[in-house]
């Protein structure tokens, strides 16, 4: 019987899998703590393991606590790394016992650049990488049973490897980008003393930081300009209408005056135009668009999003949510998945309606395509668990996007009519919903209808006032979390899987504050200026996006692995400027970023003030060598760089007087009972007098 | 070991403890409010013909919409400080 190791991304898929492929039942099957789901499809032996996310990362491959760093190997996810996880040891070892029994490994992790990356690794370095030649890939976007069969069937014979390099690639330029960056700007804050913060910037983040401080600088340098608006009030049939001023705003003090000086009793309609328009039904999402929806209509963060997204794709309910899709394939049975879905109560009278209006029905395309997942759409599977508040609202936004993108246009008619009063133009408006089509099924887009009165040209209308209001201009608005995805995503800046996770980090890193209504920190100021002055082609959103694109580009094509490293090394080529020239100036950079008030703690022992600098001296122990030295507090803040060594052995007091060669302060020292006097400057003249 | 050189009061900006331009009494930030805020008065004049220096001041620095620096700069003029004077 042939024996194959099926290689999932997480527990809840190897699960899905493992039903989805089992002709008689699954066993679970206990390799060391490990479980392992054991079952039998075909005549063949499946065994079905997970992995927990990514369990290799990037290590620095020797040194400390330095940059620059480019030394680079992928190891075991150690507890330091936040997708750590206490079980993966025993996964790994489980796993590679198994690998040894079997004929082929299969990697069905998510069909994308992390999780072909998660099964590479788990092959090259659980098992070894003489297991290459017998791997293969699945390659599936819903975890329904069909689909998988389909998938198990029709499975790629070799693992897909421009996929796997281009993981590699961008794992390794975002972990060269990202730690050098950040140490280097850590390092400067240790330099002037600050030990507690860390701070971090990246290939995505550094960009993200600066588009977000230039919005705070036009906010805060915004000058109002006036602006005036009039409107009439008439009156037709005993109700009042509101027309406004044709020509907009109004940019000039006299014009407005003159417009308030009316006094004309009366318009005459001099035109009445009508427009029928319809509107296309919204497209399937792909996932900024459903975590921008989200958030707009229940507030809920992109990140959360995500995580409830790919909960309900593990129960097999959506299709795979990190797509940039907003299409569906004609071989995806779109009119069975409405059928199964027209199963469920409350989608009942919905589906009703589809197949009222169509026997075939077929999703709207959006422009977004991805070549490996489709648009986001339900599986159409029954929901057997009871979902919470979030879950049951995201799922809901899903089926009836997908619902309504079936459905027909909604149709709405826009009147206008052109009023003159004493020679000023006024427009007069009105809205209408004649058929509401898909907004019956998606309803959270807000249309506002406006009754337009009877009226025809020529007409004479009773003018009740006209109001003239001077406003003023106001400043861009500020981002918040949704406009920001939107922003990012139409500059190219992370992928819709990481943008949300970015944002994230920002507001941890205390560079922003204030989710609704984005503002950016005085450190995030700080950090952006200093990048900005020191090394702007970090900021750059061409940098980023352009490497965006070559993963992009490459992964559908031949990427290999030595193609991978010459892109690498010259993409991290003009890090190597950026990172000296942070070193050089680490103290201005530190200094810039504590502030004025910083003053960094020292743990140290008095003894007087410093000739050089007025600071104070202090008696302090080295880390490293644990041996006792004199250091001006004023090193801590780069002012001065006086050090003094010291007598290793015996107890030493402050006598609170200065030497009177060189204004150094004077200690004793006690040793095996014997005391004396000695000046803490080495190069004292005092010394070279003998005295 | 880098020196630091510590901003002696008069190379700081008038209003904030930024380092000036060069050839400004404002640092980066401050300045541009201020070219923006003078920028600003031009434009206001177009609109309103009779308006003041002054009360165009008075006006913007009263303004809910009005940026965080110009408000500074205004308050900054009002104290004396400002570009052109020392």
């Amino acid at each position: 019987m042939r024996r194959i190791l099926i290689i999932a991304e997480k527990p809840s898929a190897a699960k899905k899998i493992a039903y989805a492929l089992s002709d008689k039942g699954v066993r679970i099957v206990k390799v060391g703590k490990t479980p392992i789901y054991a079952t039998t499809f075909k005549g063949q032996q499946i065994y079905v393991a997970y992995a927990m996310g990514h369990l290799y990362n990037i290590v620095q491959k020797s040194g400390g606590w330095i940059f620059p760093v480019y030394n680079i190997k992928w190891e075991r996810t150690s507890p330091k790394d936040r997708s750590y996880n206490e079980r993966i040891k025993e996964t790994i070892q489980a796993i590679a016992k198994i690998a040894r029994e079997v004929d082929e490994i299969v990697v069905a992790c998510d069909y994308d650049i992390e999780g072909s990356l998660i099964g590479y690794n788990v092959v090259k370095y659980a098992c070894g990488e003489k297991y290459f030649k017998k791997s293969s890939r699945m390659i599936f976007s819903t975890l329904t049973r069909n689909e998988l069969r389909k998938a198990f069937d029709r499975r790629l014979k070799t693992l897909d490897w421009p996929v796997i390099e281009a993981g590699k690639m961008r794992h390794e330029i975002d972990w060269i980008f990202g730690i050098n960056l950040s140490r280097a700007l850590t390092l400067s804050l240790r330099r002037v003393g600050d030990r507690e913060r860390i701070l971090s910037i990246g290939r995505v983040q550094g960009p993200t930081l600066k588009l977000l401080a230039e919005r705070e600088i036009d906010i805060n340098t915004h000058v109002p300009l006036p602006y005036w608006k009039a409107r009439a009030i008439v009156e037709i049939n005993g109700v009042k209408y509101v027309a406004e001023y044709a020509g907009g705003n109004i940019e000039s003090e006299e014009k407005a005056l003159e417009i308030k000086k009316i006094r004309d009793k009366y318009a005459t309609v001099k035109k009445i135009e009508r427009k029928v328009t319809k509107e296309r039904p919204p497209p399937p999402f792909n996932l900024g668009e459903l975590q921008r929806e989200a958030y707009r209509i229940y507030r809920i963060s992109p990140g959360k999003t995500l995580e409830i997204s790919e909960k309900l794709y593990l129960q097999a309910l959506i299709s795979y949510p990190r797509t940039g899709s907003e299409q569906i394939p004609d071989s995806i049975d779109v009119k069975g998945i409405i059928e199964k879905l027209g199963e469920m109560r409350e989608y009942r009278d919905l589906v009703q309606k589809i197949f009222e209006h169509s026997k075939r029905p077929k999703p709207v395309k959006g422009k977004g395509t991805d070549p490996a997942h489709p648009a986001i759409h339900p599986t159409g599977e029954k929901v057997n668990i009871k979902l919470s508040g979030n879950d049951r609202k995201i799922y809901d936004l899903i089926v009836r996007r997908f619902l309504a993108s079936c459905y027909r246009s909604m149709t709405k008619s826009e009147t206008r009519a052109l009023l003159d009063i004493e020679g000023h133009l006024f427009v007069l408006k009105g809205v209408e919903i004649i058929d509401h089509g898909w907004l019956k099924i998606y309803p959270f887009k807000k249309v506002t209808e406006k009754p337009f009165p009877r009226i025809v040209e020529g007409m004479k209308l009773k003018v009740i006032r006209v109001e003239v209001e001077e406003k003023y201009t106001k400043p861009k608005p500020r981002y918040n979390v949704r406009s920001l995805l939107k922003k990012m995503e139409n500059l190219g800046l992370g992928t819709k899987a990481t943008r949300a996770e970015i944002i994230e980090i920002l507001f941890s890193r205390r560079y922003l504050e204030n989710p609704n209504n984005i503002e950016v920190t005085d450190l995030g100021m700080k950090v952006s200026e200093i990048l900005s002055k020191i090394c702007p082609e970090i900021l750059s959103v061409e940098l980023t996006r352009n490497v965006e694109q070559i993963i992009d580009e490459l992964k559908s094509e031949y990427l290999t692995s030595e193609y991978r490293k010459v892109i690498v090394a010259n993409t991290v080529l003009g890090l190597y400027s950026v990172l000296s020239k942070m070193k050089k100036n680490e103290i201005n950079i530190g200094q810039s970023l504590v502030g004025k008030d910083f003053k960094p703690h020292v743990e140290g022992k008095p003894i007087g003030r410093c000739p050089v600098c007025g600071n104070q001296l202090l008696i302090v122990r080295s880390k490293k060598t644990k041996k006792r030295f004199i250091v001006c507090y004023g090193r801590t803040t780069g002012e001065c760089d006086v050090t003094q060594p010291l007598p290793q052995k015996g107890r030493i007091r402050p006598l609170h007087e200065t030497c009177k060669y060189c204004g150094y302060p004077l200690l004793a020292c006690v040793s095996k009972g014997k005391e004396w006097v000695f000046c803490t400057n080495i190069r004292c003249p005092g010394k070279r007098k003998n005295v | 070991m880098h020196k630091y050189k510590v901003p002696r009061q008069e190379e700081k900006c008038v209003i904030c403890d930024r380092l000036r331009e060069s050839e400004s009494l404002y640092c980066k930030y401050h300045r541009l409010a201020y070219e923006r805020l003078k920028s600003g008065y031009n434009e206001w004049r177009k609109r309103k013909k009779n308006i003041t220096w002054s009360k165009y001041l008075d006006v913007v620095y009263n303004n809910k919409y009005t940026g965080k620096w110009i408000k500074e700069v205004i308050e900054g003029i009002r104290r004396g400080k400002h570009e052109g004077k020392t």
